[in-house]
């Protein structure tokens, strides 16, 4: 392969074992200057762990890591950090109280005297936060932030060492599409200025966008490595998956049922939602997109009744009901997939099965006392029938993947016999394989009456799998289109107010 | 092996914490050096039964992610009011034991609505309502403890049943009832959801807020329980008696492997961890141990206990 950098860092043969469990197998990684390396496969094919070997978070069963042509030992991240490698988890690790400068400078706080200097920290910050090229309030606290400010803010954390190797795990995942393509730019910039950048990622855009090479891992091995310029979005997922993939959607409703399931009139969340309509036809499935931040959550929370409608009419099968809490959501026959499924999604200490049963106690149980046998049985349906691959379910649900994690989401809602899903995010940072199981059960779902509110950031799974799209823009609805005429391009002017595409 | 290593792996009685009480008991004969006979170990089981009670409240408060810290002076609470209604006086245990009891009711309802509806941090919550109570029966009493509890009731502490002490079989019994609940009940269930993660709860459409509430109402109530034992056995009304309960109820339910993070630990856990805390007190009095030396060794045991439970939850 032709590189033009000089090699600066350098992996070879290396593994991992936990215990008998092998997660990494005798993989081998160059990283040369200036270059941008996208690392892609599934959740658990050994991505994260690669990654906290080469920056110095995990110590290596086998195998050495070079920098430079000389041998590192890193025995914590903080070695990796001082040899010029930084890691921007995916799990975000800001302190709340603090402000978002404050943050960014953690651990290189400037100095006068005795004290630090919180003027000039601040002023360093938004340095930082500019030359990145986001503008967010460097005295902000950061838990005010967004989600997608928190990790502009951790991006700018890793970068204010100015390290040498910048690594990215799932950069864009709580990103709009305005502000990743501010991040690709940020990453173009650096790259010409020498750093080396790698980027875990499972979208294709991300791949795509900000980088020469890409290498795939599958089950801790390697398995694919391409220039990008040589290769496609089919050819990469194909070789994630481990075999041929075209179209990813499971297909659209022929006809749309005349029965109105959901119907929502004039509904209002504060100054956050304002007067929207909505039809949730019989077995469809709706789509909500639209930028970050235009109403969506508050919307998708008042369906839940978590944060209630202020104002509007909420009509269930022709009837007026009143949501004003997630039991009454509960008790209409409304199920909801949270956006944060660690917060607020599963009981991430508790074992597998206690999760997907947490749901079903009632028809699996006499006078209160919950049987064993067919909570047991319920539990194995639960496992078999969205294939969640864990290896006992008595293991706590935090030691699952991502993908597998979002199943037993599903699973424990799947057993309410939901009428109305609402799912936010319900994709958001897991595997391709999981993600196309999850859209096979949504359509399956749908197949059986199950009618399906999605709202998503994800432009392309938007398109995908919605029967009709509504695109929100500052708390309205700006536009409604046939998910089969949808296009990114109407969709962006809609987002952004632009244009008139559509019926709308 | 593989096997059962991994059968073991996953398993969620506390094993080791019986082993741990086991290799106690060992120590605790071996170092008598067979002057202790079994009877004095059931002796020992006997005066652990307040404990025992109070503890059972504090896993379930602990297990639904919340702490009490007013356990202790509830139990001296209970004490003061139920010696002084009753005054020795056997015909009116049954209002003293009521009004207590009411009383405990009200401090866990308090307790668990302050912790939910106003979202105030549990510790702040049940420390404030420990120097309340406190302050209450201060002026209740006037610092002058009065009263005595009655002969009938002294039974439940004092009396045997054949070869077992009534308290401990009020104490077991107590403790499989609770187990059954906690474990086979919805009811029990949630409290572990609730526990582990109220947003999701809450989100399950579950009355979250309510069964955290019950929480602290159950352990109020197991704490005035156990201040009746407590008063029972010790025969009078006296200040400040139970006060040291509450990080006793709280060491003996983490040495039996429940955490502050909520939805982990168990009665199976809390059981054993009570005793293996009362015999060490037992031992340490017989080898002639100081105070300053028993507050030593009991820091350490609860030190090393969370290490271990940590670890364990680690490699899960």
């Amino acid at each position: 392969m032709e590189h033009t950098g000089k090699m600066i860092l350098e992996g070879q043969s290396l593994s991992k074992n936990f215990g008998e469990n092998t997660v990494l197998r005798d993989v081998s990684i160059q990283c040369f200057e200036g270059e941008g390396l996208a690392l892609a496969g599934e959740n658990g094919a050994g991505k994260s762990t690669l990654m906290n070997i080469i920056s110095g978070g995990l110590v290596p069963s086998s195998g050495t890591v070079r920098m430079d042509g000389k041998e590192c030992h890193f025995s914590s991240s903080r070695d990796g950090k001082n040899a010029g490698i930084a890691f921007v988890h995916q799990e975000l690790s800001l302190m709340n109280e603090m402000t978002a400068g404050e943050n960014i400078m953690l651990g290189m706080e400037p100095k006068k005297g005795r004290w630090i200097d919180q003027k000039k920290l601040h002023e360093q910050a938004a340095g930082v936060l500019k030359e990145i090229g986001y503008e967010i309030d460097e005295y902000e606290l950061v838990k005010n932030l967004s989600p997608a400010q928190r990790q502009i803010v951790e991006i700018a954390k890793a970068w204010a060492a100015h390290p040498r190797v910048l690594i990215f795990d799932e950069p864009t995942s709580s990103l709009n599409k305005a502000e990743s393509d501010q991040l690709f730019d940020f990453i173009r910039r650096i790259k010409k200025q020498g750093v080396s950048v790698i980027v875990i990622s499972h979208r294709m855009d991300d791949i795509f966008a900000c980088c020469d090479r890409v290498i795939v891992l599958k089950d801790g091995m390697f398995v694919f490595s391409a220039l990008t310029k040589d290769t496609n979005n089919d050819e990469i997922i194909s070789k994630m998956v481990g075999r041929e993939f075209k179209n990813v959607y499971p297909p659209r409703n022929e006809k749309l049922s005349d029965t109105i399931k959901l119907e929502i009139q004039k509904g209002c969340v504060g100054s956050k939602v304002k007067d929207v309509d909505l039809k949730l036809p019989k077995g469809a499935v709706i789509g909500i997109g639209g930028l970050e931040g235009q109403g969506q959550r508050e919307l998708a929370r008042a369906l839940f009744g978590i944060v209630p409608f202020t104002s509007g009419v909420c009509l269930i099968d022709g009837e007026q009901k009143k949501i004003s809490s997630p039991v009454d959501a509960v008790k209409n026959k409304i199920a909801f997939l949270s956006d944060d499924r660690k917060a607020e999604g599963l009981f991430l200490d508790l074992s597998c099965g206690e999760n997907i049963l947490s749901l079903s106690y009632k028809r699996n149980s006499k006078l209160g006392f919950v049987k064993k046998k067919d909570s047991q049985k319920e539990i194995q349906d639960g496992i078999d029938q969205l294939k969640i691959k864990l290896a006992d379910a008595r293991q706590p649900v935090k030691s699952l993947s991502g993908g597998n994690q979002q199943k037993i989401v599903f699973s424990r809602w799947i057993k309410t016999d939901p009428e109305i899903l609402v799912l936010h995010e319900p994709t958001r940072g897991i595997d391709v394989q999981s993600k196309l199981e999850i859209y096979e059960l949504i359509r399956q779902l749908t197949k059986k009456g199950v009618s399906v509110i999605v709202f998503t950031s994800d432009m392309l799974e938007l398109i995908g799998i919605s029967d009709e799209i509504y695109v929100m823009y500052e708390g309205r609805i700006s536009g409604q289109i046939s998910g089969k005429d949808a296009t990114e391009e109407k969709i962006m002017q809609l987002s952004a107010n632009s244009g008139k595409g559509g019926e709308a | 092996m593989n096997q059962i290593k991994q059968k073991l792996r996953y398993q969620s009685f506390p094993l080791g914490i019986y082993i741990l009480l086991l290799a106690t008991i060992a120590v605790f004969l071996a170092s008598t050096q067979g002057s202790v006979s079994p009877s004095h170990l059931l002796n020992i089981a006997r005066t652990a039964a307040p404990l025992g009670i109070a503890a059972m409240g504090q896993t379930i408060v602990l297990v639904a992610g919340g702490l009490d810290l007013s356990v202790g002076t509830t139990m001296s609470m209970v004490n003061l009011v139920t010696a002084s209604i009753m005054n020795g006086d056997g015909s009116r245990i049954a209002p003293a034991v009521a009004v207590s009891l009411v009383l405990c009711l009200a401090i866990g309802l308090v307790n668990g609505i302050m912790v939910t509806k106003f979202k105030m941090q549990p510790f702040l919550v049940t420390m404030a309502m420990s120097i309340i109570v406190q302050g209450g029966y201060y002026l209740y009493t006037q610092g002058i403890a009065r009263g005595s509890i009655a002969d009938e009731m002294r039974f439940i502490s004092s009396g045997w049943i054949g070869i077992m002490p009534v308290a401990v079989i009020i104490w077991v019994a107590i403790w499989i009832l609770l187990s059954i609940v906690l474990k086979k009940t919805i009811y029990g269930r949630k409290l572990y959801l609730t526990g582990a993660n109220p947003a999701a709860s809450r989100l399950s459409g579950f009355h979250a807020d309510w069964i955290t509430i019950s929480a602290y109402v159950l352990c109020a109530l197991l704490a005035g329980l156990a201040g009746l034992m407590l008063s029972a056995y010790i025969g009078v009304a006296s200040v400040d008696i139970g006060n040291d309960y509450t990080l006793n109820t709280v060491a003996s339910s983490v040495i039996g492997g429940a955490a502050f993070t909520g939805g982990i630990g168990s009665l199976e856990g809390t059981f054993p961890g009570v005793l293996i805390m009362t015999i060490l007190q037992s031992l340490m009095t017989i080898l002639g141990i100081s105070e300053a030396g028993k507050f030593i060794c009991q820091g350490a045991v609860i030190a090393i206990m969370v290490a271990i439970n940590q670890r364990k939850a680690g490699k899960q």
